[in-house]
This record gives C-alpha cells, structure tokens and sequence, in this order.
C-alpha cells in the first residue's frame, strides 16, 4: 500500500500531511509507506491512494485512484476519520 | 535546527491587520529579508504559488504556511511568524481568514524536517495555537515555542 501526501511545492505542507498520516497509521496499526509529492509530479507518481487538500483534489481528479481531501492537515482525528476506511476499502 | 531556534524574538511580529494576504506574507517575510536569509525574489515567488494554486498554504483553519522552492532564493534555512490579530482573508471561506502567517524557507529536502515536526506539533495544540493567537507581545510567545522544543 503506497500513500501519496501532495501538496504545492513537496517542502512544506505536504511533510506535515506525511508526519500525520503516518501517526494515524501507527496509531492504527495499519502497514502502509507514506511519500510526499508536489502538484505537477503527482500525476506520474505511482500511488494507491492520494492524500491531500480541497484546491488539489479537483486537479488530481482525473486519477483513477481514490483521493482523501483534508481541511486541516495536523488534525489526527480528521485524518483517522477519512483515511481508514478508504484504506479498508482498500483491502488494508 | 530546533523551532524556537529559528523563531525567535527576531522573527516573530505581532501586528494588528494587514490590507490583504498579499501584504500579510510580505510582512510576515520581512525580518527574514532584512537579515538577508532569503530575498526579495523568494517573497514574490510565495506570493506567485497562492495566486497559481490557490490557499493550499492555509494547512490548518486559520493558519498559513507561506513557502516556495530552496532555489527561489533562500540563502539560509529560516522561519518567521506573522500573527495578526484582525485576520486577514486568503478566501472567502470562513477557514481561509487568517491570524498567523508562518514563512518557511528551506535550503534543501532534509535540514528544516526537525524543525517542522516540531511546527506540526505545535500546530495540533489548539490551546497553545490560541494563546500564540492572543498574545500581545512576542515575550508572551517564547515560552510556548520553547515547550514544544522541551517536549
């Protein structure tokens, strides 16, 4: 299971999407590696699933893999709620 | 480098508004420009990648993380903290008004990573977040960074 976090540049925001997916991820116990991309070369990344804000959800949206939005990129609990099932659909 | 070695009394301001997000991430930048740890051109270019992709830098309601890429000007790894106490709109949505702008200027993929998680950390502390937010004077400040930095 490989986690993509996106974000605009691949510095900044999307290192803090990493460090709380993969808190979420520990948390729950859940194996899955967590990369982090910028916008223009997360379409060439592979990935099962995207994690990332409501401004790139719409531009990945041409993907074929499900997309987590997140409005807040350090809330846990936002995260957990989103993330796991998706995961779990995904057979993880 | 630990967080409250890069904000620090230095880099951190209090002012009451600004006129637009524009002029907040400006602001926000200037103790780091005046000491010369990132450039004119690095500002422009924060302010370039929010026009280009939107308020994707408002990380958490009401917080922005203003940064660009190492190679758009930055001379030294640094940070500086904007807070505001009237926000500043990046959006019309209610998450998108801002009270603290955060610069963030890395030199490459690895050495601001310490610093971050500790940023992340703080920034999940609704009521440290809310005491910085309230503060009214940048001494008021210190001590929360440095609990985060201890913890």
């Amino acid at each position: 299971m490989r986690i993509l976090a996106v974000c605009g540049m691949g510095f900044g925001s999307s290192i803090v999407l990493r460090m709380t997916i993969e808190a979420v991820l520990k948390e729950t116990g859940i194996d899955a590696n967590v990369s982090t991309s910028d916008i223009s070369s997360a379409k060439s990344e592979r990935a099962d699933l995207i994690v990332t804000s409501a401004e790139f959800s719409e531009l990945l949206s041409g993907l074929n893999i499900p997309i987590v939005t997140v409005k807040n990129y350090v809330d846990r609990q936002e995260m957990k709620e989103k993330l796991i099932p998706v995961l779990n659909n995904k057979g993880a | 480098m630990m967080l409250n070695e890069l904000l620090t009394e230095k880099t951190i301001q209090i002012q009451s508004q600004a006129d637009n997000w524009e002029e907040a991430i400006v602001a926000a930048s200037r103790p780091l420009v005046e000491q010369d740890c990132i450039t004119g051109g690095y500002v422009a270019a924060m302010i370039h990648n929010v026009k280009k992709l939107g308020p994707y830098i408002v990380i958490v309601p009401h917080i922005a993380i203003a940064h660009a890429r190492p190679d758009q000007g930055v001379h030294q790894l640094c940070m500086s903290m904007l807070c505001l106490e009237h926000p500043v709109s990046f959006s019309e949505k209610e998450e998108h008004q801002v009270r603290l702008v955060i610069v963030l200027a890395a030199v490459d993929h690895e050495s601001h990573l310490h610093a971050l998680s500790q940023l992340a950390s703080l920034l999940s502390e609704a009521d440290k977040i809310e005491k910085i937010m309230s503060a009214s004077s940048v001494k008021e400040v210190m001590p929360i960074l440095q609990s985060v930095a201890d913890s």
